[in-house]
């Protein structure tokens, strides 16, 4: 059946939703905002080399049909756990992003297996699961670092000790590692710095992605995504592979948040993972992806997409309004605004596509 | 069975061995570069007026007066100092010494440059670094521009 002209461009505006809405804001507020090109462009590559790994990690569950893994703080609680154990000790540079990774590369596998089981048994309600499994992880490693670091888990460094013996202070310094990554491997191009060696990681990220979703594996992902029922019938462990499915995203999410931590240079003990499952989240549905769908290409446009807005209102809304706090609270209501719109439009969009579907058969008919 | 607990033995082996090899490897050192007239048991050491410290060759280097410290941070054990000994002016380089050495301990070290000069086995010495607690900062947070000026 051959769709109008209407129907198709009312098919891309409901695809596209969120990204043209986005795109829209943006050549709003640019020129309100009165930044420089130049200034703009390395705030963006900045962010990208920042928050790409972080989005990255969220493909694979998308892949095996478990839509939007908030359970990602898990891993970047992990990764977090590592960061302050190479603090404890003092190893600085790539060799203590890396002893962190490992370090924490366990405890992701553990954290990512847990919330893996927890999501079988809750089969079509993942991401409120992993929503809340986050709260619940949340209250546990704020027990481990409040009370178990210093106390149980020894650790030596005052400067990173509470005063009263145990328990880790709000803000971690990671001076040590600081642009570690960035620095390793960076050039310059008309003044704008391009910090090589972390897009160097986040290409090979995206080719293991490529690569992983040809392999059995990532085929199974994908049957078991479409229909999972079909995919059992077919000899596919279902639950297995969304187990290893979780874990993946989890070790990646912890990856990411070390990279993004080594890059912002301090981290908040407290705070740092809950904004980076809720930020990669909202970055990846501001670039087209839905809960059952998503792209490389998603990734990096809703990463510009996204924090070009979070670079530009606050400027843009001081020059409009004359207050540019109001920027922060724009950032929040972004996230949650994106994230919500984008589930809306999801179920809207299937409903759509159902109709699609049923009217096409009949006309078969 | 058997050759996969090997195999996964062997990779558990390897990671650990490269952890170990990391934390030796960036494991960060305080080394306090002390430019002051020192006694070592029977021997003393009259401290330059003016020195230049490079590590490794690397970075700029550090400019001490006669009677002064200054603090640097070293990842590894193992370096190269460099001293060169500079004239009243502070243009001329008088002498340059070059050595490899082996930072001692795991907290402060307290480099003694004149002894260093005279070659004293014990110029490296472990001092008390008194970290005062940071004060509580604001949460790390993602800068936002809103609060800078634009370029």
């Amino acid at each position: 059946m051959k769709y109008s002209l209407r129907e198709q461009i009312s098919h891309f505006l409901v695809q596209y939703a969120v990204p043209i809405i986005f795109v829209l804001l943006s050549i709003v507020a640019i020129p309100l905002s009165r930044f420089s090109t130049e200034y703009l462009v390395q705030e963006m590559v900045a962010r990208l080399a920042r928050d790409s790994f972080l989005v990255l990690s969220l493909l694979i569950p998308i892949m095996a049909g478990m839509g939007l893994n908030f359970g990602m703080v898990l891993g970047a609680m992990a990764g977090e756990i590592g960061l302050i154990f190479i603090t404890d000790w003092n190893v600085m540079g790539v060799q203590g992003m890396l002893l962190a990774m490992i370090i924490s590369t366990p405890l992701a596998i553990l954290l990512g297996w847990m919330c893996g089981a927890i999501l079988n048994k809750a089969k079509g309600r993942e991401m409120v699961t992993s929503f809340i499994l986050g709260f619940f992880m949340n209250g546990v490693y704020q027990l481990v670092v409040l009370y178990g670091f210093g106390n149980i888990i020894p650790i030596k460094n005052p400067a990173l000790v509470l005063s009263r013996g145990f328990g880790i202070r709000n803000v971690t310094n990671l001076a040590g590692i600081r642009h570690c990554l960035d620095d390793l491997f960076s050039f310059n191009i008309m003044g704008i710095t391009i910090p090589a060696a972390t897009f160097l990681l986040i290409g090979a990220f995206c080719l293991f992605i490529t690569w992983f979703s040809r392999t059995k594996l990532g085929q199974d992902m994908r049957a078991v995504g479409q229909d999972q029922d079909v995919a059992g019938s077919t000899g596919i462990p279902v639950e297995r592979t969304r187990i290893i499915s979780i874990v993946i995203s989890t070790v990646l999410a912890c990856y990411g948040q070390i990279i993004f931590l080594q890059n912002i240079g301090t981290m908040n003990t407290y705070n740092s993972h809950e904004q980076a499952g809720m930020f990669a989240i909202a970055s990846l549905l501001v670039g087209g992806a839905s809960v059952s769908r998503a792209t490389i290409p998603n990734v990096f446009l809703g990463v510009i997409l996204f924090h070009l807005m979070f670079v530009v209102s606050p400027m843009a809304g001081k020059y409009l309004i004359g207050e540019a706090q109001l920027g922060e609270f724009f950032r929040v209501f972004i996230s949650y605004g994106v994230i919500a719109i984008a589930l809306v439009l999801y179920s809207w969009r299937r409903h759509k596509e159902r109709e699609r579907a049923r009217r096409s058969l009949r006309g078969a008919e | 069975m058997k050759r996969q607990y090997v195999i996964d033995a062997l990779i558990l082996a390897a990671l650990v061995a490269f952890s170990i090899f990391l934390y030796h490897s960036g494991k960060g050192y305080t080394l306090i570069f002390d430019n002051r007239n020192i006694t070592l048991g029977e021997k003393s050491y009259k401290a330059p007026e003016y020195v230049q410290v490079t590590l490794d060759g690397k970075g700029r280097p550090l400019e001490i007066m006669g009677g002064d410290r200054d603090i640097m941070t070293v990842m590894g054990k193992k370096h190269v100092l460099k001293v060169d000994i500079l004239s009243d002016d502070e243009e001329t380089v008088m002498a340059t010494i070059e050595r490899p050495f082996t930072v001692r301990y795991d907290g402060g070290n307290l480099l003694n440059i004149p002894a260093f000069l005279s070659g004293d086995a014990d110029w490296n010495q472990r001092i008390e670094l008194d970290i005062a607690p940071p004060k509580e900062e604001e949460p790390a947070q993602e800068a936002i521009p809103g609060a800078e000026k634009p370029k």
